[in-house]
């Protein structure tokens, strides 16, 4: 049996060691931009460099060498629009060398970020969504031949060909 | 002050081990779809755990008088120090080591015990699980959708996990509507009614476990087939209403079949 002593002790240490196991789990699961500044200031740079714009909620940014910038949209009224991003990143290979392992064999030509991972594996994104005050379900960098734009938590998928055709096509 | 019984630090601990384990996957949820409608989807955790958690909890409230003692106090602390991992996973692990504890010390809180490390392994499992196999199980599905789909002449083709229909919608299926994960939470749901209405766990038990294995998967295919049709459907299944009248369709089946197997299994004693 405790003594009242001890019990009191072991409340006062409950509380703290509560506490503070929970503290550190908030300050790793929310995005904030403090932990990586070096990522801000990358971005920052990068968005000033470059021109964007939005069209229909799709962020097309443009300035880059990647096949995505050949292309323009066509379906504007796509019900995929919404709420999609599309992006490109300085150290696309990086992403793309990162996403590999997410990629199932039987469907190569989809790349795609698994929902939990994003906020860890890329903050930066988390500065344009700050930024923007973009809704984020998914975004993908990097075109191979078939790419496929996933919607809504990665249930649903298109063909980019659908909503996209290549300039010198238009 | 009052006596310090073991059951009071057992909620202590089965409290801060829970809000540790979710608080991440919550919180990142409540960012994603803000707090109400991440609140219509149960702040992106399944209602069952809600449910068993709070369970768990009020049986532990129930009057008993073992004391607590000096070796209670440090396994708590130890605990909670081990607690402060960040890996939601691994606190579910070690919430599932203080259920063994509990299983072990406590013949008034066994079953209660019980519960909780079943509750507590199914996330670490369903991990490994889905390391090991994630283009089998996914596959699997979209195979029995397709199958599904063409018990209606509906015809679709099947590529890994994704599933297209012949109008060219496309159903891409990940863990989260696996029916894996449906399966694991119905058998947790299962287990627990067992533990508290029957107790003990043999071949008879197994009846209603292979109704729970049958009739949950073959929900799920139907909802996974609803969805590919189309974008709105999609919408409407997917979203937190059709989530929730899946859950309200599911849960009731499992407690229901549940129930009939403890009878079942009663009846055969």
């Amino acid at each position: 049996m405790l003594s009242q002593k001890n019990s009191t002790s072991f409340i006062f240490v409950f509380f703290l060691l509560s506490v503070s196991s929970l503290t550190l789990k908030l300050l790793f699961a929310w995005p904030s931009s403090n932990i990586v500044p070096e990522n801000r200031n990358y971005l920052t740079s990068y968005m000033e460099a470059n021109e964007y714009e939005f069209t229909d909620s799709w962020l097309l940014v443009r300035g880059s060498d990647y096949q995505i910038l050949k292309y323009k949209p066509v379906n504007k009224t796509a019900h995929c629009a919404k709420n999609m991003l599309i992006i490109e990143m300085h150290h696309s290979a990086e992403l793309v060398a990162m996403l590999e392992d997410s990629i199932s064999k039987e469907n190569e030509e989809l790349i795609y970020l698994y929902k939990g991972q994003r906020y860890q594996q890329f903050p930066q994104f988390q500065v344009l969504l700050d930024k923007y005050k973009i809704k984020l379900p998914f975004m993908f960098s990097d075109v191979p031949r078939h790419v496929y734009a996933i919607y809504q938590e990665t249930h649903t998928c298109f063909s980019l060909s659908e909503f996209f055709k290549p300039l010198d096509e238009i | 002050m009052n006596t310090l019984y073991r059951h009071h630090i057992f909620v202590l601990i089965i409290l801060v081990g829970f809000l540790n384990a979710t608080i991440k996957p919550v919180s990142l949820h409540i960012l994603e779809l803000g707090c109400f409608n991440s609140a219509l989807q149960t702040f992106g955790v399944s209602i069952v755990v809600w449910a068993i958690w709070l369970l768990i909890i009020k049986r532990l409230f129930q009057p008993a008088k073992e004391e607590a003692t000096k070796q209670d106090v440090w396994v708590a602390i130890l605990t909670l120090i081990a607690l402060h991992v960040t890996s939601s996973t691994l606190c579910w692990l070690i919430l599932a080591c203080f259920a063994v504890f509990i299983i072990y010390t406590s013949s008034q809180h066994k079953i209660c015990g019980q519960i909780l490390l079943a509750l507590a392994i199914r996330e670490p499992i369903s991990q490994v699980v889905f390391q090991l196999f994630t283009p089998s199980l996914l596959a699997f599905d979209s195979t029995m959708v397709k199958l599904f789909l063409s018990m209606f002449s509906l015809d679709s083709n099947v590529s890994g996990n994704l599933v297209s229909s012949d109008y060219g919608y496309n159903l891409f299926i990940l863990k989260g509507c696996s029916s894996f994960i449906n399966l694991s939470y119905a058998l947790l749901c299962w287990f627990v009614i067992f533990k508290l209405y029957y107790a003990k766990l043999h071949f008879k038990t197994f009846v209603s476990c292979i109704g729970v294995i049958l009739v949950i998967p073959i929900l799920n295919y139907m909802r996974l087939s609803l969805m590919t049709q189309g974008m709105e459907m999609f919408n409407f299944i997917h979203g937190s209403a059709g989530n929730n009248i899946f859950n309200a369709i599911t849960l009731p089946l499992v407690i229901l079949i549940s129930l009939w197997g403890v009878g079942y299994a009663k009846s055969k004693k």
